[in-house]
């Protein structure tokens, strides 16, 4: 089987027991992405950020939800395509990540959220290595379904700081 | 598994109230070192010592009971001392310390039915000799001559007497020292209730979204469509909330009283390894401070105390050359100062050698000139240190400039004022929390920020002569002098469309800065909140808040601004 990151479910007992993985699917700047479910806390219609200065191009900026000051990134940057421009069908995913091993809760900014799939883990493909602009560390890999190929995210590593500083290094690069 | 979790919150919760009641054991042994007559003290020692063995026993921890055993052993001795007309003895007084060093050490590693360490035995034995010399056969003899005369130990009533400060009644001073204890025992008998920190922060949290219902209620109420029994209902409500929301905000705050308590001993063993007499004063212990600051505001003190003694205080022979009293003065007074706390370290020693501070400056190739005041101050500059040598108290690498710089990051500031010959007097100013911070809110590009208002000083329309450089920077003509000032949507929040109308003043450790601004909203109290570490690349940005209409406006970071300020001024000269 190619399945072999545990990480992609959460609790690994619940997943020896349930065996499909629970996805979260949709759409980031043009491309069809998979959220694991459990990764999930809620999904709520779009606000504009407050921007917050001197952070890398993908950070849309903090939040208010509920009283707590949530950052909200916008991936399509990070998998250099356009920023996101919101309409009527943005949304925000609110997803909680390991970040240097504590917990965070980040929004992320949605084109459109279609709906949850049950996937078996063994249906998993590896990532393509051509035909994308994403780094394949940030990808579990791929399903294809019904609606077209759909990339499984690994929330953890695309939003680790780990990245952000690479990326940011990156980008100031670029710029020089 | 569950039992192991139980045990070890037990564990932690012992473990914290035990260093409460170390630390007032240690005040209550000072008390005796300057009471030695007194008896409270040790009756307030004898009921700690005596709680703590009991909770040692609970948990078994046999070595820390049996040391608490021998101690109260000592105290028993030396209370019979004292109802003998023998006060307690400086030495008695040491091991007391030790004794009180060696159970804060060794709780941490005690273990259910382990043994005494060699070292903590070496401490029973001496504990229990204490006992046995300083517990003489009774001589109640009413009229006879004092023993106290007869004792060799130099006390400090006697230093006092060779002096010629005149001692007021022993009875009198007896019973004063009894009346202190004795509102000690008041305070402690307050009921208190342990809260986890946590609880208490989503507590606050949870308050802090409350203030934001009860903006949108207040905007409610204005609104003419609203039915009589809703508009009863919510202007009941609207007081409360404001009511709930400030308790909550308080219950972060913690007397600083035990931790400027806690520095008695640091003065006394600073001294003590210094050869000097020094006498640490208190006031103000019932001043509040936010919870989140107290390690830090600790460390900040030890250092100025431990200056104060090393580099502040004279010997006793010098001191007397002077005509001074032998004993140093080092005195501890907090205050509360509008959304502030102060803090002033203050030594009737030598003073600070100004000329040789401008020496030592010029020769590091540092800007030494304008008046002493300014002079002073350079005692806060990284590697300026004019004692001739460092000593093992004061110096270990952590230098006045470091203290600066930890007081500045928790928004504070630090200054000295200094006398040659008369004293030095440190004054720390805090914020009485950083959860709350009074806010000036502005609007730049659209968007809105909050400026501490502590650091505001005035506010006025941009004079339309004001011309900026490229890099967003200038200078304005301020009937008190010339101020820098700052595009602030330009350079620092990278906003378009600023239309720059309004400067906002603001002065922090000294330094003024001009902010423009589009606009000036108003001022709001704000609870501060982190904008999290994976936004930790964020600058010039010290926290965001939530504002009445749910909006996030982010809190600048003055000091920040301002060093990026002069960064860009340097660079365009």
């Amino acid at each position: 089987m190619t399945f072999t990151r545990p990480s992609l479910s959460a609790p690994a007992p619940v997943a020896a027991k349930i065996a499909t993985l629970s996805m979260l699917r949709c759409q980031i700047g043009k491309g069809q992405y998979l959220i694991p479910l459990a990764k999930v806390l809620e999904i709520i219609r779009y606000v504009t950020p407050t921007p917050v200065p001197q952070t890398p191009p993908w950070v849309n900026g903090v939040m208010n939800l509920r009283g707590r000051v949530i950052p909200v990134i916008d991936l399509a940057v990070k998998f250099s395509e356009a920023p996101s421009v919101p309409d009527e069908w943005t949304c925000i995913v609110l997803v909680e990540v390991e970040l240097q091993g504590e917990t965070t809760t980040l929004g992320l900014v949605t084109t459109l959220v279609s709906e949850i799939h049950d996937l078996q883990p063994k249906d998993l493909e590896p990532p393509p290595t051509v035909g994308t602009q994403i780094r394949v560390e940030f990808l579990q890999g791929l399903f294809k379904l019904e609606q077209g190929f759909a990339l499984a995210l690994d929330l953890d590593r695309v939003l680790s700081s780990h990245e952000q500083v690479a990326v940011r290094d990156l980008a100031s690069e670029g710029q020089s | 598994m569950n039992d192991d979790v139980d045990w070890e919150r037990l564990r932690q919760v012992h473990l914290a109230e035990s260093e409460e009641r170390l630390v007032t054991m240690e005040s209550a042994i000072l008390d005796l070192e300057r009471h030695p007559e007194s008896e409270a003290p040790i009756e307030a020692l004898q009921r700690d010592a005596h709680t703590l063995k009991g909770n040692a026993g609970i948990f078994g921890f046999d070595s820390i009971a049996q040391l608490a055993h021998a101690f109260e052993d000592a105290l028993a001795a030396v209370k019979a001392g004292i109802r003998n007309r023998q006060p307690a003895e400086k030495e008695a007084i040491g091991v007391l310390l030790k004794a009180v060093d060696a159970i804060r050490t060794g709780l941490p590693a005690a273990e259910p039915g382990d043994q005494m360490s060699p070292a903590q035995q070496a401490l029973a034995v001496e504990l229990r000799t204490l006992g046995a010399f300083g517990s003489p056969a009774p001589r109640e003899e009413p009229g006879s001559q004092k023993p106290r005369e007869r004792s060799k130990g130099r006390r400090a009533t006697d230093k006092l007497r060779d002096i010629g400060v005149p001692l007021p009644p022993e009875a009198d001073r007896r019973r004063g020292a009894e009346r202190e204890a004795a509102g000690d025992d008041s305070r402690a008998a307050r009921p208190t209730l342990r809260i986890e920190v946590a609880r208490v922060d989503s507590l606050v949290e949870l308050a802090s979204e409350l203030s934001v219902s009860r903006g949108r209620i207040e905007n409610l109420l204005s609104s003419p469509s609203l039915s009589d029994n809703a508009r009863d209902v919510l202007e009941e409500a609207v007081p409360l909330l404001g009511q709930l929301s400030d308790l909550a905000m308080r219950m972060r705050l913690v007397p600083l009283g035990p931790i400027l308590a806690s520095h008695r001993r640091t003065a006394r063993d600073a001294a003590q390894t210094l050869g000097k007499e020094v006498m640490l004063q208190i006031t103000g212990e019932e001043v509040e401070i936010d919870l989140a600051l107290v390690d830090r505001v600790s460390e900040a003190l030890l250092h100025l105390v431990r200056n104060a003694v090393a580099h502040g205080i004279e010997d006793p022979a010098t001191r007397r050359s002077k005509g001074k009293p032998p004993i140093g003065r080092v005195s501890l007074n907090a205050a509360p100062a509008a959304g502030q706390v102060i803090i002033d370290v203050e030594d009737d020693g030598g003073g600070l050698d100004l000329g040789a501070i401008r020496k030592r400056a010029e020769e590091l190739g540092m800007p030494a000139g304008g008046d002493d005041r300014e002079v002073a101050q350079l005692v806060f500059a990284a590697g300026l240190t004019t004692a001739s040598e460092l000593s093992e108290v004061a110096g270990r690498g952590v230098g006045l400039d470091s203290v600066k710089s930890s007081i500045e990051n928790l928004a504070g500031s630090i200054e000295v004022h200094t006398e040659r010959g008369a004293g030095t007097l440190f004054r720390v100013r805090l914020p009485l929390t950083l959860a709350v911070v009074r806010g000036l809110l502005v609007k730049v590009a659209k968007h809105r920020y909050v400026i501490p208002i502590d650091m505001v000083r005035e506010c006025l329309a941009a004079p339309p002569e004001l011309t900026y450089q490229s890099n967003g920077t200038g200078l304005l003509n301020l009937p008190s002098g010339m101020v820098p000032v700052l595009k602030l949507g330009e350079q620092i929040l990278g906003a378009k469309g600023a239309l720059d109308r309004h400067i906002v003043i603001v002065e922090h450790a000294g330094h003024r800065l001009g902010l423009v601004v589009d606009a000036l909203i108003g001022d709001t109290p704000v609870v501060v909140k982190s904008i999290g570490h994976a936004l930790r690349s964020a600058t010039s940005i010290f926290g965001a808040a939530i504002l009445g209409d749910g909006y996030v406006g982010l809190i600048l970071d003055i000091p920040d601004i301002m060093k990026r300020t002069m960064a860009l001024r340097a660079q365009a000269s």
